[in-house]
């Protein structure tokens, strides 16, 4: 537990030096500034212009919104991850006690606690939608799986910062995944099926009072949440041996 | 202290072999030198017996233990000083120490005294990243000593170093050893080697070609003879004579009472002819 203890104090000194990750760090706290001042003015003018009530839609905002917190600190440890990587120290802290398979549990279990408990405090403090909080544990634990994915997924496929940075706006895509939950033809549902957030979100929204299969959006969720992690892995991995 | 038998090693997905069938054992407090030009397999052995390749055939044993077998509490024994100098660069030279200390259970020792020892003691609060090479090089060789360790692998531990701070840090892997610390040293530089090996080992396409302390290897591939070189008149000449029986030589007496006598030299060999002579390879 030192030893994660001097990590994260070392996590916290350089980002003291950066101060775009800083900033991402922030995320949730732009989030409930955004639901807190933004949304509701946004409510009263689609209300007036569109004649258009955005209320019905609240869950799917709230699964949408949910993402950004473990994507974000995701990112966030991708980037001090290849930052690690470039720099040669995962050679030499796999030569110490704490081993390259210990630096890789702390870098990738860490955004899952913050994910949980930062993607957690947001839901519970934007207070947009009703939930269970037994059942909102679950989808809690899947949507900070996000972190994790986000992480490994810019240290199998980046080269370096730059590339990091390409693959971070392409991971924007994934944003798609509650857009198909929520907008999908049922006929059409399948198309998605491949993406995590797909199942992050359909795991959120299923959790809600309105919620449906919520064990079939779980079991699935995990089951692919694990499959691309173990690939982004092995190709990490790949990578770095 | 290190016992190596028949190692052989072959990078997954390759058809070249790395290490073939590689014999040694290293004394405890003893300086052990990897004499070879790049490309030979210095580094693989160092990867093995640092314990980061375990997929090897043949044995690796230290302190009895196969290190195949061992796991994170044998790197709380060894120090590593890799060829690259490897730090958080936005960490000043104290807080890159510091935080290696907490990665070990171990009590470590303190950081400023070993700034101190290799030159660095102006450099303890500036950031890594304003280092030259050579302050990298020896701050990198403070870490590897920095948790006590009984086994310490240095590579390269004088590259980019100036010729004082070359000698600060001679000086201060000498007091390890004296220290009873075993310490293993990758270099393609002959006079580190010569300087501070008790044996070396010269490395050539993955095999280990003749192990032995660098004076009995000079002296076993020298000449026994010395050379003479003096001056008649304009004319600079040499002379050599056979070492045994040179009080009586009287050629070479008479040499001595020469007006021009400039330089007498014995005629034992270089680590670096020797390594030719034996590899038939040079070593830069």
């Amino acid at each position: 537990m030192t030893r994660w203890l001097y990590l994260i104090l070392g996590d916290v000194r350089r980002l003291r030096h950066d101060w775009v990750l800083l900033m991402s760090f922030a995320s949730p706290l732009f989030l409930l500034i955004f639901v807190w001042v933004v949304l509701p003015w946004m409510e009263w003018g689609v209300q007036h212009v569109f004649h258009f009530s955005i209320r019905p839609h609240l869950d799917f905002i709230m699964s949408f919104l949910a993402l950004v917190t473990p994507m974000t600190i995701g990112m966030l440890a991708g980037f001090l991850l290849l930052d690690d990587r470039d720099e040669g120290m995962l050679l030499v802290l796999a030569v110490t006690p704490m081993t390259k398979r210990g630096y890789l549990v702390y870098r990738l279990v860490l955004p899952v606690l913050l994910g949980f408990f930062f993607t957690g405090a947001f839901i519970l403090l934007a207070n947009l939608v009703q939930f269970d909080s037994a059942r909102l544990l679950p989808s809690l634990l899947m949507l900070s799986l996000e972190a994790p994915l986000a992480t490994l997924f810019l240290g199998a496929w980046a080269q370096n910062k730059v590339e990091g940075l390409a693959i971070s706006k392409l991971m924007g895509l994934s944003f798609f995944g509650p857009v198909a939950v929520c907008f999908l033809p049922p006929q059409w549902q399948w198309a998605a099926w491949w993406l995590p957030t797909y199942w992050a979100s359909a795991a959120f929204l299923s959790g809600l009072p309105a919620g449906q299969h919520f064990f079939v959006a779980h079991g699935m969720g995990f089951v692919i949440h694990g499959l691309w992690m173990w690939v982004a892995y092995r190709m990490f991995i790949r990578r770095v041996e | 202290m290190i016992e190596v038998k028949g190692l052989t090693y072959r990078y997954p997905g390759t058809e070249k072999t790395a290490l073939r069938d590689v014999s040694f054992t290293v004394s405890r407090g003893e300086i052990f030198g990897f004499l070879g030009p790049s490309g030979v397999g210095k580094s693989t052995l160092q990867k093995v017996m640092i314990g980061i390749l375990k997929d090897y055939a043949g044995s690796v044993k230290v302190e009895g233990q196969e290190l195949r077998e061992t796991g994170a509490e044998y790197l709380e024994k060894i120090g590593v000083a890799f060829e690259t100098p490897y730090f958080y660069h936005k960490f000043t030279a104290l807080e890159n120490l510091r935080f290696f200390s907490s990665l070990y259970r171990n009590k470590t020792l303190s950081p400023v005294d070993l700034l101190k020892q290799v030159g660095l003691s102006d450099a303890v609060h500036q950031r890594v990243s304003s280092f030259s090479k050579g302050m990298k090089t020896r701050l990198n060789v403070c870490r590897a000593f920095l948790h006590d360790p009984e086994l310490v692998f240095l590579d390269e531990p004088t590259s980019g170093l100036d010729p004082v701070s070359t000698e600060a840090v001679k000086k201060l892997i000498l007091e390890k050893k004296a220290e009873g610390k075993t310490i293993l040293l990758t270099t393609h530089h002959m006079a580190i080697a010569e300087e501070l090996c008790d044996r070396v080992a010269l490395i050539v396409d993955g095999k280990i070609a003749l192990i032995d302390a660098p004076r009995v290897m000079k002296l076993k591939y020298g000449r026994k003879m010395v050379r003479v070189e003096y001056r008649d008149g304009d004319r600079l000449l040499a002379r050599e004579f056979p070492l045994s029986g040179l009080a009586q030589n009287d050629a070479f007496l008479r040499l001595l009472s020469h007006d021009g006598l400039e330089t007498i030299h014995t005629q034992e060999t270089t680590l670096e002819r020797i390594f030719i002579a034996v590899t038939g390879r040079k070593l830069a």
